[in-house]
């Protein structure tokens, strides 16, 4: 009775170890960049990144307020990850002091097959972060507005 | 008569600015200093990159600051920002220009493309054919004219999505910023 017991408890740290979660964002307890783009600009990124990891079977839009896209990754025949991508609103600081509105970008994974998730999710953040350098709307961090 | 020749300066100002603002050049040169941005040494880095004036941040800062005043903006931009890279280029006449850019993947020794407009900053890597010509105009350079050609390209397509508003490709201006910027 007290294996049972035992068996029971290993498989439910077992199981509560493996659905765990990775957020990857431009932002941390250090700072970080807003990217002072449009809307338009910034969902269309998240799409791009996204499209190209994720099947458009199950590449969706979010259901947040500001731009955001999600979608599931698989490892066998059981376990899946749910990947989102999304455009966060936040105020940034411009070089002359000014404060103007943009977007942090995040990307982050939940389920049960971190194999392919936990990569899935460097690869979609790489291309997103790449893209936003590369548009040279950075600006410091101040905080977030949503 | 004096209020007139002021007014008369005034316009030569503003004209020689809207002309700045709107050519764009490109400088090629040897990365030759690589100013990995940290809180703990900021200021002291500060004083010595705001020294070496030439920076070229932003659209309404590039060519236009004091050393003091580089200094300090860069100090700002240390202490929100950890993703800020102060490159130093020095070009074939010996000249020396200091960027700060997003970018970490540039190194020392690499050859560098300063792409530089009223409205944006650009660096890339380049081969490092470009870095041994001596000539200052950019298209005399091998590919020179692809290479400008490039640089107005990826400038307008920044401008599109930095703008963004109605009836705008989207797509197809990431698609020219990817082709062109990197």
């Amino acid at each position: 009775m007290k294996c049972e017991r035992n068996v029971l408890w290993l498989i439910v740290v077992l199981a509560g170890l493996a659905a765990c979660s990775t957020t990857l964002t431009s932002v941390d307890k250090d700072g970080g960049n807003v990217y002072a783009l449009p809307p338009t600009v910034v969902d269309q990124m998240l799409k791009d990144a996204m499209s190209t990891e994720i099947s458009t079977g199950t590449l969706r839009r979010g259901s947040t307020p500001y731009p955001s896209y999600l979608g599931e990754v698989t490892w066998g025949s059981l376990d899946k990850d749910t990947i989102t991508a999304s455009a966060r609103p936040a105020k940034g600081r411009k070089l002359d002091g000014t404060i103007i509105d943009g977007y942090v970008f995040e990307v982050s994974r939940k389920g049960t097959a971190p194999a392919t998730g936990e990569p899935t999710v460097k690869r979609i953040f790489a291309k997103l972060q790449n893209d936003a350098e590369l548009t040279g709307a950075g600006v410091a961090f101040v905080e977030f507005t949503d | 008569m004096r209020s007139a020749l002021f007014v008369f300066l005034l316009v030569l100002i503003v004209s020689h600015s809207d002309a700045e603002s709107g050519s764009l050049t490109i400088h090629y040169g040897y990365v030759t200093g690589v100013e990995v941005t940290t809180k703990e040494s900021a200021m002291a880095r500060n004083m010595l990159i705001g020294s070496l004036v030439g920076l070229a941040i932003d659209d309404s800062f590039s060519g236009a600051l004091s050393g003091a005043t580089a200094g300090f903006v860069l100090t700002s931009i240390i202490e929100g920002d950890k993703r800020i890279f102060a490159y130093t280029l020095t070009l074939p006449d010996g000249a020396i220009e200091t960027v700060a850019v997003d970018r970490p993947d540039l190194n020392i020794g690499h050859c560098a493309a300063l792409e530089r407009d009223g409205k944006h900053v650009n660096l890339r890597p380049v081969s490092a054919v470009h870095c041994e010509s001596k000539s200052v105009d950019s298209a005399d350079h091998p590919a020179g004219e692809h290479r400008l050609s490039a640089a107005e390209k990826c400038s307008a397509a920044r401008s599109v999505l930095n703008d963004g508003g109605e009836g705008v490709d989207v797509r197809a201006a990431l698609r020219e910023m990817r082709a062109y910027c990197d």
